[in-house]
């Protein structure tokens, strides 16, 4: 089995800490890479790309030093290469402009709000690594556990 | 002949006064505070001011009495009356100091008019239309004012309403940041005792996190995580789990003899001690915006006393001591005055400009940081602290002493935008000022602060 790769981004390393712990209990089915702004991350992302893997799920800093993290996702909602990656903004600055920026544009997924809750981040975490899976075809059984299952019941609706 | 030095009349306005008040100029003398015509009265002189001041007071609804303009040397008044052939006066005209006045009545001027067969209001259009301007603008310049001061009341109303909103919710807040930041610490200890009786080594890495929190950045551990791949048969995630400590090559060392459930053990304590130093930062920055917002908002608590500028900076820099670990911090202390007020505001100014050189320095992650401060005695007492970071760009320069301006607006680090506006604020309580020189390489704040007068 393939692990999936959740890719964290912020400029605050207590915050890439305290999301690795709220993510350390999906470990099994996930690798989770951390970096400090945009511009490492998108490296790490051509990195993983050359060894022909994208993340299933961004978590992104909203403001830091350098490009921002909505630029950075519409940046990467940009790229053919990229499709289908998940997105999420991690944000403690929430205005309405910039929400409605991020969902138009960046085609974010998700909008969270600092300070987040664990179990709301990690039940999230769920339903868009399911989604990622079904979309990309992949063998969801293999992933049972952390599958979400009102995802499942309702893509397999659609399908039949 | 009675000459008027008229800037903003028109020259027929000279020709008026000598066709009409030269001849036989009949003149009155008014006391101040004694009234020349009043509202609803009967008036059939038109006047014109030779000396002194008079002025006109409407009746307001609302207010009473308004003043509505004032007349000069050089000016006329009842105008209305006169020209509207209501012969009523619309304003009570009151002499602001002693006047002297000439005036002609309505009568005198008909006859005149009769004689030299001429329609004397046409010439006196002039005068009527002044009169309309400067009483215009008189009432413009009344609803200014007004608007002005109406404005100026709802700004002070709001900061005073936000001051208090921000002073209930900083105490509501330092009841909770206290409970953190005391648990932390408690938890702190208890766990490095604990583990003391243990394993040293434990407590070792505990307090190693603890005390340095997290100094690997994300690239430095895939770096190493990369090169310990190399070295160590251990799991990949240990392996990151090792490069996060920024381990020594002592450290090092001991990780590959240990084997993987103590390396793993050892990395596990390191990250209970880190976790509990990013609580007690997150506290300590809590507790310091708290005490921010709060000091905004509220007058002055500190107890003016007599204390020492040079003590009030040790104090800042142990209080930041923690964020000043790898910078280099150069003092020269002259031999001060003492000074007189509050040692707690004094370190709040202090801690507030040296934080802002230690952010702007590890922002630009500059090779030998340097903050030097420097205290003189010169009639004033003049402190100055210098950074060698990349400099204040000019077009923010002007900025950075207003309110809500910041360049810090994210995560832990973020800021109020306070800062500088707080210190601004109780320098100038001290009738002290502060000034700031930026280049590259090189930013200086200098404050200077008068003592007062009884000890020059």
């Amino acid at each position: 089995m393939n692990k999936l790769d959740i890719l964290c981004v912020d400029d605050h390393r207590e915050v890439l800490a305290a999301l690795r712990k709220d993510l350390e209990k999906f470990e099994q089915w996930f690798e989770i890479d951390e970096c400090e702004s945009a511009s490492e991350a998108y490296e790490l992302m051509e990195q993983l790309h050359s060894e022909n893997k994208i993340p299933a799920i961004i978590i992104c800093d909203h403001v830091m030093p350098g490009q921002n993290g909505i630029d950075f996702l519409v940046q990467i909602n940009g790229e053919k290469r990229f499709d289908g990656v998940k997105k999420v903004v991690l944000t403690g600055l929430a205005t309405h402009q910039d929400t409605i920026i991020a969902i138009n544009k960046a085609g974010i997924d998700r909008y969270v709000e600092k300070p987040w809750y664990s179990d709301e981040l990690q039940d999230m975490v769920k339903v868009l690594a399911t989604e990622f899976i079904l979309e990309k075809g992949m063998e969801y059984t293999d992933f049972h556990e952390i599958i979400d299952k009102e995802t499942l019941y309702d893509a397999l609706n659609k399908t039949y | 002949m009675i000459t008027m030095d008229r800037t903003d009349q028109n020259i027929n306005v000279q020709i008026i006064i000598d066709k009409y008040f030269e001849d036989n100029p009949k003149t009155l003398v008014i006391k101040s505070g004694e009234v020349l015509l009043d509202r609803d009265k009967p008036n059939d002189k038109l006047y014109l001011v030779l000396d002194g001041e008079l002025v006109g007071y409407s009746l307001d609804t609302h207010q009473g009495e308004l003043e509505m303009f004032h007349v000069s040397k050089g000016m006329f008044a009842g105008v209305y009356s006169f020209f509207s052939e209501s012969y009523s006066s619309s304003v009570k005209l009151v002499a602001k100091t002693d006047s002297r006045i000439a005036y002609i009545t309505r009568d005198e001027i008909e006859e005149y008019a009769r004689k030299e067969k001429e329609d004397y209001s046409r010439e006196f259009i002039p005068i009527i239309v002044n009169e309309l301007k400067l009483r215009h603008h008189a009432f413009v310049k009344i609803s200014a004012e007004k608007e002005a001061t109406l404005q100026q009341l709802v700004k002070t109303e709001k900061l005073a309403s936000l001051g208090q909103m921000a002073a209930s919710i900083a105490h509501e807040l330092n009841n909770t940041i206290s409970i953190l930041h005391h648990n932390s610490q408690w938890l702190a200890r208890e766990i490095s005792s604990h583990l003391k009786l243990e394993n040293e080594l434990y407590t070792y890495f505990f307090n190693r996190g603890l005390n340095e929190g997290r100094r690997s950045s994300t690239k430095f551990i895939r770096n190493k995580q990369k090169e310990l791949r190399n070295k160590f048969y251990y799991p990949d995630k240990l392996l990151k789990k090792i490069a996060a400590i920024y381990p020594t090559k002592e450290e090092e060392q001991l990780f590959g003899k240990v084997g993987e459930i103590t390396a793993e053990k050892y990395t596990y304590y390191w990250e209970l001690g880190a976790t509990l130093h990013d609580m007690l930062v997150a506290s300590d920055h809590s507790r310091h915006v708290v005490s921010s917002v709060r000091k905004l908002g509220s007058p002055r608590n500190d107890k003016l006393e007599s204390i020492h500028i040079n003590e009030t900076l040790e104090e800042a820099l142990l209080l930041l001591s923690s964020k000043l670990q790898e910078i280099q911090v150069d003092t020269s202390f002259g031999v001060l005055h003492s000074f007189i007020g509050g040692k707690g505001e004094l370190i709040q100014v202090w801690v507030n400009i040296i934080k802002n050189a230690v952010d702007s320095l590890k922002m630009s992650s500059i090779k030998n940081p340097v903050i030097r401060i420097q205290t003189t005695y010169r009639k004033n007492i003049f402190v100055t602290i210098e950074d060698n970071g990349p400099g204040i760009p000019p077009e923010l320069r002007e900025k950075i002493f207003r309110p809500n301006f910041s360049t810090k607006v994210s995560g832990l680090d973020f800021g109020l935008g306070l800062g500088l506006t707080i210190v601004q604020r109780i320098i100038e309580s001290y009738s002290g000022h502060i000034e700031v020189e930026s280049e590259p390489g090189k930013t200086k704040f200098t404050v200077v602060l008068p003592i007062g007068d009884g000890d020059e």
